[in-house]
């Protein structure tokens, strides 16, 4: 049997897994198949065939049947378990419900984060080509600082990189604009409606991005100017069921469109959505640099790249090209383009002029979440293993009794893992049922709009079984060897029901659970905190009461007559106080910025300003405060040369004070401009953005009107807005809203992080007091026949309840002492995100570390004073 | 239990076993089908079955002797039961019945 030698380990594995009783006869076949087969086929050909026919028999009904005599009594022992598993559930009921409810809260919360977590992560990958997909960032350096990094770029980019390298496979620019458009229904008349973020696209944006046509063509739709295609949404909003093909939509009123396309609406999780787009070359109309412009920065530019490119290379070879190119025209501003792959945008990218700033996620709290989800988990886990290793005590004598009978320490682990089994069905099930059930109310609380059936995807149900298992092997494993070890002699004498039995184990585990209580509890004050401080933070600016109509967005001939009339006749409105035309309100992001810098000075001491055209209503309007020279005038008609800056931009282009700035001039594309006052500065972005350096013009403007009002008589004042405002601007529609609301909008991220943050904290306080109760009525129902003989000897109650709760409480103050400096640390890792931030009040630490040993308190004195006033005549007869 | 039901593959098995008699064991059974119906089994497929008839108590077995081209190894015959024999008439006889109302081509002007 030489041969046999060499498939040696074939039959080693097959001795591994066949029973021994079939090992013999099996083997004994496939030498005999083998030798037979060498004859017939060869030697290599044999020993392949050996193999195969081997790895054959590894299959259920071999390896199983060693166990063939077994599975009668395995059932029975089965049905046993589950018997006396269900008879302790009941005869602990209270305990198995604070066990399953603890294990389906925590269950249930951390699926949801997960969830979360995972939706996030989903951003734009349902494009096919995700991998390929650049967005070009646009960084412009000053003397080597960088003076700004704008998510739009320039028009001359994209194709400039088309045109030169071969890696660019296709690019695609995105110009979005607002506006109101207006359908001439034939029969329902004029359908307008204000539109924002509305781009202007070259027809490759369906080759790089997997946005789905529904009619009209990929190539083609885009292609001439004045075309324009809609997401099925917009079609049913403006056409209502009629077929949109080849219908005149316009644009302010001026600008004509044909439809050419409809899409599928964009889906929730891309980061650029949009119901219209506008075929680029419609642009051709009103600006000769469409295409050529190097210095215009409002367009997005994605490309895709050839499959398998070294991004690095690429970056650094293009570098190199437009150093070549255009070295000479950027001497002074150093101008890069960087690519930015596309799935890290929506957790990533944190520029100027993010398409929609608001959606933009901050990856770093997203993982914050999702570790929080593992501290309840694990919170709830601990519970789990506390309360059934406590609970092992009442089943020491059942245990004892088995192994005397002759359960075997497997089969005992095996009844405890399916008791662990059935209590982690039943709170999952719960899990689930509450996932659903909350799904609603949920998404509300924390704005995550994920559809359900993202939930329910398969994999879904691999995370949920992933889930399920572990959870078991982790809480299930430890109480169920605890549990078996015990020795029966000991047992059955009752010696183990004093023993420090996994004491310190669970002491230990309890600690930990209190740690990320005390930590949840501290970061959801401080996140409060900021929040708070931010909102009511002096901006500046006041927004109190101001009601915003958006304009008519177009400007004619007439424009400037039809404002003031409709100003006038505004300001008559009883409870109107004030009325300006701004580009720009408090919380609007600036998108009209532009060098500027003083006369006297160099081209390297200029400063990237943002502007705002406001009429001289503006200063007195919005309570703003001149601190040197004077708001404009009707008195000084100059004044339309000068312009008022902020204090920011004073210090930036080192005037030694606000006072000296008075007069001097600045000099900025091409032109002087006197400075005529200089204002405190406000904030017109949230506080988590600096000030930036601004510069006031008076022209006139036409998005935005900020009425100051009354606000007890706002609704008298819409109906009567209306009026002059059909005077003015006709068949415009009219859209207004609150502007403390509309500047808050940027807190609503924030806001819902805390609401979602101290639900959670909530849910794992809960839990972890669950377990403290559960635990400290185990402690007490121990130590009934002590307290009792404490009692008889004269012990005070208040004596036994705080020996009772003393051991516990100890406990709770050291995890307070652990969680303190870990909560400092990682709260002001958090802090740094935010330009204006509140600083740590140590109180806090106080204030959450007394929350939760009141708490624990609470939770333990409600078991040790029940203990506590018992009679001790009934105490003693116990047992 | 009443109505037993074999696969194919098992009445195939089972009526090998009762053909080859004293020699009925898994490495002669799958050759003996490859040899006479040209069929690719495996040797692992005809084991589980002869393992699931024994189960059924069509066919007992008991170890025989080893030989040399087996490397000493035993073989593990199998002999068919009187239960197994009746299941095989069984078989056979509604097979037959059931031929019978196959309306037959007949062979005429042979």
């Amino acid at each position: 049997m030489n041969k046999n030698e060499t498939s040696h380990w074939i039959f080693r594995f097959l001795s591994w897994f066949c029973p021994d009783q079939l090992y013999e006869e099996i083997e004994g076949d496939l030498i005999e198949k083998f030798i037979r087969d060498v004859k017939e086929f060869g030697e290599k050909s044999a020993k392949r065939r050996l193999m195969w026919n081997t790895i054959r028999f590894f299959r259920a009904e071999i390896i199983l049947r060693n166990t063939f005599s077994l599975p009668l009594l395995r059932m029975y022992m089965f049905s046993n378990y589950v018997k006396v598993a269900f008879r302790s559930f009941q005869k602990q009921s209270a305990f198995t419900a604070l066990n399953v409810i603890g294990l389906s809260v925590g269950m249930a919360a951390s699926l949801l984060i997960l969830q979360y977590v995972k939706y996030e992560r989903s951003f734009d990958t349902f494009h096919s080509r995700v991998e390929d997909i650049h967005r070009i960032q646009y960084n412009v350096r000053h003397n080597g600082r960088i003076n700004f990094e704008s998510a739009a770029a320039v028009p001359a980019i994209g194709p400039a990189l088309k045109e030169n390298f071969e890696e660019v496979e296709e690019f695609t620019r995105l110009y979005p604009v607002g506006g109101i458009m207006t359908y001439l229904s034939p029969d329902r008349g004029p359908i307008s409606f204000h539109e924002e973020k509305m781009p202007f696209a070259d027809p490759e944006i369906f080759k790089v991005f997997d946005f789905k046509v529904v009619s009209g063509d990929i190539r083609t739709s885009l292609k001439e100017p004045n075309k324009l295609m809609l997401s099925e949404r917009a079609a049913k909003k403006y056409f209502n069921g009629a077929d949109p093909m080849g219908k005149i939509i316009t644009r302010n009123g001026n600008e004509t469109y044909e439809v050419t396309g409809i899409f599928e609406d964009v889906p929730e999780n891309s980061h650029v959505r949009f119901d219209f787009l506008l075929s680029y070359e419609t642009l051709k109309n009103t600006y000769d640099s469409y295409q050529t412009s190097w210095g215009w920065y409002d367009f997005y530019t994605y490309v895709l790249l050839k499959p398998n490119t070294d991004v690095e290379s690429l970056q650094d070879k293009w570098n190199e090209f437009l150093k070549h190119e255009k070295g000479d025209k950027w001497k002074d501003s150093n101008q890069e383009f960087i690519l930015r792959p596309l799935s890290d945008i929506h957790l990533y990218s944190n520029l100027l002029y993010e398409i929609h700033p608001d959606e933009q996620r901050d990856g770093d709290s997203v993982y914050a979440l999702s570790i929080i989800a593992f501290f309840i988990l694990a919170i709830a886990l601990i519970n789990y293993v506390n309360l059934a290793t406590a609970r092992s005590f009442s089943r020491a004598n059942e245990v004892g009794v088995r192994k005397v009978i002759g359960a075997l320490r497997r089969q005992l682990v095996g009844q405890f893992l399916v008791e662990s089994i059935i209590l982690h069905v039943v709170a999952l099930v719960l899990a689930l049922a509450a996932v659903r059930m909350f799904w609603t109310s949920f998404s509300s609380l924390s704005g995550w709009h994920i559809p359900l059936n993202f939930i329910y995807a398969g994999e879904f149900w691999i995370l949920i079984a992933v889930f399920f298992v572990s959870s078991v092997i982790l809480s299930g494993v430890y109480p169920a060897v605890i549990l078996s070890s015990f020795k029966p002699v000991a047992v059955l004498k009752g010696k183990i029901l004093r023993g420090g039995h996994g004491q310190s184990m669970r002491k230990a585990l309890v600690t930990i659970q209190f740690v990320a209580s005390v930590f949840l509890i501290i970061g959801s004050i401080i996140v409060y905190q900021q929040l708070d401080f931010m909102k009511s933070s002096d901006l500046g600016i006041d927004i109190d009461k101001t009601l915003v109509v958006r304009g008519p967005a177009s400007i004619d001939s007439v424009y400037d007559q039809n404002l003031e009339s409709f100003k006038d006749e505004v300001l008559r409105i009883a409870g109107v106080k004030s009325i300006t035309s701004t580009t720009n309100i408090p919380g609007d992001e600036i998108y009209w910025t532009g060098g500027i810098r003083r006369f006297s000075r160099g081209p390297q001491d200029h400063v990237m300003v943002s502007h705002v055209a406001v009429d001289y209503d503006f200063v007195p309007s919005f309570d703003l405060n001149v601190i040197a020279g004077r708001n404009f005038s009707k008195e000084f008609p100059s004044d339309v040369k000068k312009v008022l800056v902020n204090k920011k931009l004073t210090e930036m282009l080192q005037f030694k004070d606000p006072q000296s700035a008075i007069g001097e001039i600045l000099w900025q594309q091409g032109d002087t401009i006197e400075i005529a006052g200089v204002l405190e500065d406000y904030h017109q972005m949230s506080l988590k953005s600096k000030v930036v350096p601004m510069v006031f013009m008076l022209r006139r403007a036409a998005v935005y009107y900020a009425l100051k009002v009354e606000a007890e008589n706002y609704k008298t004042i819409l109906t009567a807005i209306k009026i002059p405002w059909r005077a003015s601007f006709k068949d415009a529609p009219i859209d207004y809203f609150f502007l403390d609301e509309f500047y808050n909008k940027q807190y609503e991220k924030d806001d819902r992080f805390g609401k979602v943050f101290s639900l959670f904290t909530g849910l794992a306080i809960f839990i972890a007091s669950l377990g403290l109760v559960g635990l400290a009525s185990f402690a007490t129902a121990q130590r009934t026949k002590e307290i009792g003989i404490r009692k008889v000897l004269g012990s005070s109650i208040s004596g036994i309840v705080l020996l009772l709760s003393g051991s516990f409480m100890r406990h709770v103050l050291i995890a307070n002492v652990i969680a303190w400096p870990l909560a400092w640390w990682i709260m002001q890792q958090w802090l740094q995100s935010f330009t204006y931030r509140v600083s740590i009040n140590p109180m806090i630490f106080l204030a959450s570390g007394g929350i939760v040993i009141l708490i624990a308190f609470i939770s333990v004195s409600s078991q040790t004073i029940k203990a506590a006033l018992k009679e001790p005549v009934k105490t003693l007869k116990y047992e | 239990m009443g109505k037993e039901y074999l696969g194919e593959f098992e009445e195939l098995v089972l009526t090998m076993v009762a053909a080859l008699q004293d020699d009925a064991y898994g490495a002669a059974i799958s050759d003996e089908i490859e040899v006479r119906l040209k069929r690719d089994v495996n040797l692992s497929a005809v084991h589980v079955t002869l393992y699931r008839l024994e189960d059924k108590g069509h066919i007992k077995s008991s170890l025989g002797g080893g030989t040399k081209e087996r490397g000493g190894r035993r073989k593990r015959i199998y002999t068919i039961t009187s239960a197994g024999m009746a299941m095989l008439r069984a078989m056979k006889e509604t097979r037959l019945e059931l031929w019978k109302m196959v309306p037959q081509l007949k062979m005429s002007g042979l």
